[in-house]
């Protein structure tokens, strides 16, 4: 009885939500109902209690099945022009059959998290994230009816959304439990789940795009194919993503240096827009951030601050672009560590011995919530934009030189046929 | 005859510091030099040595390709050469033993080009990581000998001007002036640099960054005039800084790469448009890093990943190797040699990585390459002489060395 009552009290929340589901929307192989009233006096009558119960038979049956991937070049194919109700149906087919799969794999691998660890508001908050996702997009795995369609794809937009501050919060759950997890887990952690969430969401949004590109019949971005622009110009979005971060930055700093963009100005390729945007912002972020504070600590204030210099090349098989800072450099010792989770050169305030400063604390807040998003200090951005560099075949590049600043290259892949058979 | 070598391959070599080679040389005196060449007798005969057994390490078709078969009997004759040579106590003896320097030292300059030549032979026989790594611990442990002999050769010339300066009889007989000068190894008046230095020191106390950058460039550009060829602007930024290195070393390195970028950039752009090299300097207190930045149309990634590779080379380019029969790997020999010999980049990699420094080349295929190299200091890192054996799991290191292999480009 104490065990149960303890038991409860634990995860109080995820029964109650979970006792609150109705059997209707779920297939009906148990009613939860009953389970949950079986959970709870398991441990008291049966000697031995129905262990199996207690893991979500739907949860394990989804994980086990094998990942269908599909290609990109299907993913393509799914939304060429001339757009016809059978390629959306064939799109449609395949997220709604994949996606619970992809889901339900998520939601396991939190289970197998240490106990500790799952705990953690941040992190059992996108547990149940993902475990309602699941629960709300396994029905439609099952047989469907014309108008599902334009439901699932609203369904999945309202997820798509509910999903997208899951890396910070997870971030910042994960730098709470530093001491209970070795960080090699924990980065194999947020690798798998980072990857897998770079796919589920690429799924999602181009059924979403492409029933959103029939819906309107909107002929006009002739140049997009769901969320794949085949005329992407980086130096476009590099300004647009510069000019953004220099407002963070003039709002956290009071200034911000110059960016000087040169090179295949007029260049274009096909990528995925959403990708480049973030990993460009996340170099810009660092790029700027670094050059104010070097020059600060220099006391160099006065001179214009030296200014971030991008070069964009289109090479024969991929683009490369070339972020060059006179930041100071990343010094040796932390080299090492760029590309771990949760790590940042951002002092925390409770280590700041300093308690009359009430500023500080004040900093990192803003800087962590600025506008549009954190500026720095979640020590994920780096291991992210490497992630999503990579994701598609491309590489990147960390060059520091200490005293003076950092380059760091990118290069990404054109997506074309040469990628035909990358799997997502 | 081979159980000879026994002896001395069980030695573990000693490496030096720059350090402790500058020591030598300033505060000079008979018993210091003497102590030097016997540091250098006991020592050369063991890093000689442990070549032999890699040699003999390799795979018998490639070890009985006549050209590294013959690079295999000059480090024979070399290290019976040298293993003969009694403790010196004298400064006769030395002068017996410098000669004996001399003499390794020249019947050397021949085992790059047929080394390179015998690998280029044996491609399909061997594994290119495997000869990589044989070539690369190969040419390190050369330049490693030839600092020590050169820099024994130095100080002893030093203390007999030294001496016969102080004395005012003329100079002792039992030198060998004319070998000593010998054209081949240093000759600082051969050179189109105009280099102050009384002394022929090989080792200079202090390079001054932007100075070796700004003669490596007017090098470049004489070359290319010579040629009649427009070379590109050199633009060089940053703070100046000094550091504790081989002149001849980092000449070589910085040469390489400013000819690699001046022939890409030309080669890409009509010739009154040639966009400018940006050479950036900077220090920190540990290194100073020099950024060789162009925009020579960058490499593909086919080329890219065979930069540093010794055996992986289209046959065309060592091919060259058979017209230069000897190579000192010298800033000096580019006024002999001419061609592109595609050894440029491994053997700057073995000067750089010598003394524990760094080079890296990231390329934007389509634009440009930029060139990164580190070099420590203040010379306190101790020679870089590890793959003791090349066999073994590569990267191991050999106890008691402090091999840093800080990076800086992740």
């Amino acid at each position: 009885m104490n065990f149960a009552f303890t038991f409860r009290s634990v995860w109080p929340r995820y029964y109650i939500h979970h006792a609150s589901i109705t059997t209707s929307t779920l297939s009906p192989t148990r009613s939860k109902t009953t389970l949950f009233a079986k959970r709870t006096i398991a441990t008291k009558t049966h000697e031995k209690p129905a262990a199996h119960a207690f893991y979500d038979d739907k949860i394990v049956t989804y994980a086990n099945r094998p990942i269908r991937p599909v290609t990109l070049s299907q993913l393509v194919r799914f939304g060429q022009p001339p757009l016809t109700k059978e390629s959306l149906r064939d799109c449609a087919q395949y997220a709604r059959t994949e996606l619970p799969v992809r889901l339900a794999r998520r939601v396991r691998a939190f289970q197998t998290l240490p106990f500790i660890v799952g705990t953690n508001p941040y992190i059992k908050e996108i547990y149940k994230l993902y475990y309602e996702s699941f629960e709300s997009l396994e029905p439609y795995s099952h047989g469907r009816s014309p108008n599902d369609d334009l439901e699932y794809s609203e369904k999945l937009e309202d997820l798509v959304d509910r999903h997208a501050d899951n890396i910070p919060t997870l971030a910042r759950g994960f730098l709470e439990c530093k001491q209970y997890m070795h960080s090699q887990d924990v980065a194999a952690f947020l690798d798998d789940m980072i990857h897998a969430r770079i796919g589920i969401r690429l799924i999602a949004e181009q059924m979403i795009a492409l029933v959103r590109q029939e819906q309107t019949g909107d002929t006009n971005n002739n140049s997009y194919i769901g969320i794949i622009d085949t005329q992407l110009n980086p130096a476009k979005l590099v300004k647009q993503c510069s000019d953004f971060v220099a407002e963070l930055c003039e709002f956290n700093y009071g200034a911000s240096p110059e960016t000087i963009i040169d090179g295949h100005t007029d260049a274009t390729f096909t990528y995925i827009p959403v990708h480049l945007e973030y990993i460009l912002t996340e170099l810009l972020k660092n790029a700027q951030r670094a050059t104010i504070e070097f020059a600060r600590k220099r006391g160099d204030d006065s001179p214009p601050l030296p200014p971030i210099q991008i070069t964009i090349s289109h090479g024969q098989e991929d683009i490369s672009i070339r972020i060059r800072d006179q930041g100071g450099g990343v010094a040796e010792d932390d080299l090492n560590q760029v590309f771990e989770y949760s790590y940042t050169t951002v002092s925390k305030a409770s280590e700041d011995e300093d308690p009359s400063s009430i500023f500080t604390g004040m900093a990192e807040m803003a800087m962590q919530s600025g506008i549009g998003g954190p500026l720095a200090g979640l020590g994920f951005g780096l291991p992210l934009a490497r992630m999503y560099a990579r994701y598609f075949g491309g590489s990147f590049t960390l060059v520091s030189m200490n005293g003076y600043g950092c380059d760091v290259f990118l290069k990404l892949k054109h997506i074309d046929q040469s990628m035909a058979e990358l799997e997502i | 005859m081979n159980l000879v070598t026994y002896d001395y391959v069980q030695q573990k070599t000693t490496p030096i510091s720059l350090r402790q080679l500058l020591f030598f040389e300033r505060q000079l005196n008979t018993d210091r030099l003497l102590k030097s060449a016997n540091y250098v007798r006991q020592e050369l005969p063991v890093r000689i040595s442990h070549r032999i057994r890699e040699f003999q390490k390799l795979p018998f078709i490639v070890g009985t390709n006549p050209h590294i078969q013959s690079v295999y009997d000059i480090y024979w004759q070399a290290f019976d050469r040298l293993r003969k040579v009694p403790p010196i106590r004298t400064l006769e003896e030395n002068d017996l033993f410098c000669n004996k320097l001399i003499e390794s030292l020249e019947s050397h300059m021949v085992a790059i080009p047929r080394l390179v030549l015998g690998i280029s032979e044996c491609e399909q026989h061997i594994d290119p990581d495997r000869i990589d790594r044989f070539m690369h611990a190969t040419l390190r442990s050369r330049v490693s000998r030839r600092v020590l002999s050169e820099q024994h050769l130095a100080l002893s010339q030093q203390w007999k001007r030294i001496q016969s300066s102080s004395s005012s009889s003329s100079s002792p007989s039992s030198i060998t002036s004319p070998s000593f000068s010998s054209s081949t190894i240093y000759d600082p008046t051969s050179s189109t640099m105009s280099r102050n230095k009384a002394s022929h020191d090989t080792v200079f106390s202090s390079c001054s960054a932007r100075d070796t950058v700004a003669q490596c460039v007017e090098l470049a550009r004489a070359h290319s005039a010579a040629d009649n060829v427009q070379s590109p602007n050199v633009i060089i930024d940053g703070q100046d800084a000094e550091f504790t290195f081989i002149f001849d070393h980092i000449e070589y390195i910085i040469y390489q790469l400013l000819s690699n970028s001046f022939r890409h950039t030309i080669a890409t752009h009509s010739q009154n448009n040639l966009p400018p090299i940006k050479v950036t300097i900077c220090s920190n207190e540990a290194d100073v890093l020099f950024r060789i930045s162009d925009q020579g149309g960058g490499m593909p990634a086919s080329i890219y990943n065979q930069l540093w590779s010794y055996g992986q080379r289209p046959h065309a380019r060592f091919g060259n190797f058979r017209n230069v029969s000897q190579l000192a790997a010298r800033i000096t020999e580019h006024d002999q040699v001419t061609v592109p010999l595609g050894i440029g980049l491994p053997m700057s990699r073995v000067y750089t990585e010598y003394w524990g420094g760094d080079i890296n080349i990231v390329t934007m295929d389509g634009w440009g390459t930029d060139a990164y190299v580190r070099i420590p200091r203040f010379g306190t890192q101790l020679e870089n002489l590890d793959f003791v054996s090349v066999s073994e799991e590569e990267g191991r290191e050999d106890e008691g060395w402090p091999m840093s292999h800080r990076r800086f480009v992740v």
